[in-house]
């Protein structure tokens, strides 16, 4: 009897540690104390399916709680994703994160993980806005962010971005419902 | 409202900001001649580390007014020496500007005060998954709220953020389309601009969109219309209703120049430059890093300069993911000092300069999270007071990280 209820407060224990949904996949990203050296990962509950760790970069500066900074700590709901999203500053393969308030107060909003591409999931402009296309993967000053999650969109390697690989993850498994920020791998 | 594209103005100021990046390029390197090749920007900076001591009370405190919570520590003016409560039962926080805006700015008498504050309708649960808040769900409702010599503490506007003074007593801030900000629901607003009595409020903005009022420069309202899905924006001069120009895209203002005429801008990430306020005019800049500057990961030079600092006489000073920055925009933009928050793991935000070597601003305290942290650290936070000479400064007495404690200034010029 004591075996027993100490499994289950262990497996409630665990499930609590991390939030789950049955089936969904999530991701990971951790900051690793760098603004364009985090890492980034796709998994999903109930079986293996934990991508490769891919780098990635998040804002430009570290006071989490300000705007254009990197993304605070904690979990994040993932209302959509598009792999053809629109938008004026940022296009293609994109999933929004849910707004985030720090414990002081100050809210950060307009998060998403996404790279630098267009709607059809190319490259233009490469070169214009002083050197930084918007829709262009030129270099890894691209990792930093104005408080997003930014995955490279080049190279292209047996056919497949880092972008495109975490992308094939969600669509070949299970769309990813929520995000964990973590502070170091 | 009278706009330039953003494209249009990058084409039109990329041969003057190649240039004159080029040009500051060569200066450094010539600068070097005899040291050896020294590339990058903060290269000829002096480094620096902050010493730090904790204190019960800081000098600046007898002179500068402040609040902490709720309450408000009157330094100048008529009421100077009192405490008073403000904020109407609300927090006097700003929830949805952080430092973007100062949270309580001040007239040049400094008697009036006015101030943002914020009702919390839905709590974020750590550790749910989304913080527990769904799309849509109500979150706080902010509020502008003035304080005077006589004791008034008053709300001017429910649904209203980044409150501005400027020097002639004008009062702008951003009113919302509705009172309640909702968890991934875009807070729009328009720009209202009135006296600081509380009369004769106008619209300044003919559409609606997530603006940030800054500050005043002489007559001109220095606002943020943030870009759609993101926290970048674009800086604009307001001169009245239905009337702006662009001064400087996807960028943020680092400080305003003691005459007004100028802005100390970061724009996009790695460029930093001086923009006329009459014409958005780049009188001079300087890049972080990239190509023949600086690693983009350079551990020395700033990867970008945070907005909310000052400027005094020749000197700014701006918060930086690597310390405090100092520069001097008297030729050109130069790095000064880059100088180590030990202790303050965000650095001194808003750091504002009284006079060339002393400064006032806040800090969080303790130390970045380390592995295994899922959390953002609810960090405690103080006003400080540094001296740059000497590389030391005072921490004044730590406040529980949703306690705001931050100076009562006003950026405006």
């Amino acid at each position: 009897m004591k075996r027993l209820v100490l499994l289950t407060i262990s497996a409630l224990a665990l499930i609590l540690s991390v939030p789950t949904q049955a089936n969904a996949g999530y991701f990971f990203y951790w900051r690793n104390n760098s603004l364009i050296h985090g890492s980034f990962d796709y998994n999903c509950a109930g079986s293996t399916c934990n991508s490769p760790i891919y780098r990635a970069g998040s804002g430009s500066g570290t006071n989490a709680c300000q705007h254009n900074n990197w993304i605070p700590l904690g979990n994040y709901n993932i209302p959509f994703h598009n792999d053809h999203y629109a938008g004026s500053l940022i296009q293609g393969r994109v999933w929004r994160l849910s707004d985030y308030q720090c414990s002081n107060g100050v809210r950060r909003t307009e998060l998403f993980v996404h790279s630098e591409e267009t709607s059809s999931n190319g490259q233009a402009g490469c070169g214009s806005n002083g050197g930084d296309g918007p829709f262009c993967w030129e270099s890894t000053n691209d990792y930093y962010s104005n408080g997003c999650i930014k995955i490279a969109r080049q190279p292209v390697t047996n056919g497949y971005s880092d972008l495109g690989r975490i992308d094939s993850w969600v669509h070949g498994i299970s769309p990813a419902t929520w995000l964990q920020v973590y502070a170091q791998l | 409202m009278a706009t330039r594209k953003r494209g249009r103005r990058r084409a039109l100021v990329g041969t003057i900001v190649l240039g004159a990046a080029a040009s500051v390029a060569g200066m450094i390197w010539l600068n070097a001649a005899g040291a050896g090749s020294a590339p990058e920007p903060a290269a000829l900076a002096t480094k620096g580390t902050f010493k730090s001591e904790q204190v019960e009370r800081l000098a600046a405190e007898s002179t500068h007014s402040s609040i902490r919570g709720s309450e408000l520590k009157i330094s100048r003016g008529e009421s100077k020496g009192t405490h008073e409560q403000i904020g109407g039962g609300e927090e006097v926080i700003a929830a949805i500007t952080g430092s973007l805006a100062p949270v309580a700015v001040e007239s040049h008498d400094g008697d009036t005060i006015v101030y943002s504050s914020w009702h919390q309708i839905s709590h974020p649960s750590p550790g749910a998954i989304g913080q527990g808040l769904k799309v849509g769900q109500p979150v706080g409702v902010p509020s502008v709220r003035i304080h005077d010599a006589s004791g008034r503490d008053e709300l001017i506007e429910r649904g209203a953020y980044s409150p501005t003074l400027s020097l002639d007593g004008r009062v702008a801030f951003v009113r919302g389309e509705s009172d309640t900000v909702r968890q991934n629901v875009d807070y729009a607003g328009r720009i209202m601009v009135g006296r600081a009595d509380g009369t004769s409020f106008e619209s300044w903005t003919s559409e609606s969109a997530r603006y940030f009022t800054y500050a005043w420069a002489g007559s001109t309202l220095i606002a943020y219309k943030a870009l759609p899905e993101s926290e970048a924006a674009d800086v604009y001069a307001f001169t009245g209703p239905a009337s702006s120009r662009l001064l400087a895209p996807e960028a943020f203002v680092i400080a305003i120049s003691p005459d007004a005429s100028r802005l100390l801008v970061t724009v996009g990430r790695r460029m930093v430059e001086v923009v006329r306020v009459a014409d958005g005019a780049i009188e001079a800049s300087m890049t972080l890093d990239g190509t023949g500057v600086a690693p983009y990961d350079s551990p020395t030079t700033p990867h970008a300069l945070m907005f909310a600092g000052s400027w005094y006489g020749d000197r700014v000073v701006a918060n930086s993911d690597i310390g405090l920055v100092v520069l001097n925009v008297r030729d050109g933009i130069k790095i000064e000092s880059v100088l180590k928050t030990p202790g303050s793991p965000t650095g001194i935000t808003e750091p504002t300069l009284l006079d060339d070597t002393h400064l006032i601003g806040w800090a969080n305290l303790g130390s970045l999270p380390g592995r295994g942290a899922k959390e953002e650290p609810a960090y405690d936070n103080a006003l400080v007071e540094c001296d740059l000479a000497t590389q030391s400064c005072t921490v004044g007495t730590p406040s529980a990280s949703r306690i705001w404690t931050r100076w009562v200034t006003n950026p405006s010029r």
